[in-house]
């Protein structure tokens, strides 16, 4: 049953960066920390989120930079690169990319933890309904119990893989 | 068999409610008792009694560990029904982790108590526990589960009192049929957990 925990730390582990560092990190130097359940994460940039994202944009504009040594011809379109309003949009959508894939990582590992400790309790049934049936009659509920046991140790495997321990 | 158990699924609880709670971690000094993380966990506040409220049930739960470790059942079973008999947040309607902690916390308890021989007192903690457990849950599940235990140490304790056959044979069947009740619940918890073709990962 420990290992539930093991598998499940993970996604926890994730979380805990997702709703606490990854919110920090957004603030690296904010003097008064707002609380980013106050805001919501993804919440309109504060002066702070803007310079902080300007900051970052800094070191890709001067690196892109020698690349504008010779200014576009009049009428030709402006290579888009190093603009910030054209450099968030990736960005933005792999931030969105990772929340979405951390969440989806997060679910699973709760859910899968979840079916792991079901079918841990339904081993244990198993074992004491074949013990106690055993003694009694000619089997017939153990087997079935066997039946279902085997049942959901294929769907978890299908759908969590092995479950730990 | 339940020992590890319930200790696991405090910490299981409480790591996810201290996961909320660190939503908020970056306030200076939080003014109001409860903290939200209204991106996280929807609309359900993890507020400061609740936390407390884990953190002193997973004490005693480490308690009941130590005292089942050195063979001191009774002052486990008196650690663990700190649990149960104080204050719930929520109180009679307490919130789903509360009432996770102490469904757990009973089935625990009835483990303990049928150890030592006392099965009605097992009985009514299970019944207890399957109060507060109402919908299909693993937690439901599981107190299903140590009621067949709990039966099934009945019958074999009727076996060496000289009770009939009969008073026997009726514990075993109990036993078993709550057995196999665990398993359907458990079986549907796992349906849901991990839909048909393998969605739950």
């Amino acid at each position: 049953m420990r290992v539930g925990s093991v598998r499940r730390a993970p996604a926890w582990a994730v979380a805990l960066v997702v709703a606490g560092c990854g919110g920090a990190a957004q603030r690296p130097a904010a003097p008064a920390p707002v609380s980013p359940s106050a805001q919501g994460y993804g919440a309109p940039s504060t002066a702070s989120d803007g310079s902080a994202a300007d900051d970052e944009r800094e070191p890709a504009e001067s690196t892109a930079s020698p690349r504008f040594a010779t200014p576009p011809l009049a009428g030709e379109a402006a290579p888009a690169l190093g603009r910030p309003e054209d450099a968030a949009p990736p960005l933005a959508e792999a931030e969105r990319g990772l929340e979405r894939a951390e969440s989806e990582l997060s679910a699973a590992g709760s859910d899968c933890a979840l079916a792991c400790k079901a079918l841990a309790s339904m081993r244990r049934s198993t074992a004491r309904i074949c013990e106690l049936d055993a003694r009694a009659e000619a089997g017939a509920r153990c087997r079935s119990a066997r039946a279902r046991l085997g049942a959901a140790e294929e769907r978890v495997a299908r759908g969590c893989g092995r479950c730990a321990g | 068999m339940t020992r590890g158990r319930p200790a696991l699924a405090l910490a299981l609880v409480c790591a996810a409610a201290l996961a909320l709670a660190g939503c908020s971690r970056a306030e200076p000094a939080p003014p109001a008792p409860s903290t939200s993380c209204p991106e996280t966990d929807a609309g359900t506040p993890v507020d400061a009694a609740l936390l407390a409220f884990l953190s002193s049930a997973r004490a005693a739960h480490h308690l009941a560990d130590a005292r089942e470790e050195a063979g001191e059942l009774p002052e486990a079973i008196a650690a663990l029904r700190r649990v149960v008999d104080g204050k719930v947040p929520g109180g009679a309607t307490p919130r789903a982790e509360a009432g996770e902690v102490l469904a757990d916390t009973r089935a625990r308890l009835a483990d303990l108590e049928s150890r030592r021989g006392e099965f009605d007192a097992a009985d009514a903690e299970l019944r207890a526990g399957l109060a507060l457990a109402t919908g299909t849950s693993y937690f439901r599940g599981h107190l299903f589960e140590v009621r067949g235990l709990v039966e099934q140490r009945r019958a074999a304790a009727l076996e060496q009192s000289n009770a009939s056959a009969a008073e026997v044979r009726a514990a075993k069947e109990r036993a078993i049929a709550a057995f196999e009740q665990a398993m359907t619940i458990q079986n549907q918890v796992i349906g849901a957990a991990v839909p048909d073709g393998g969605g739950g990962r």
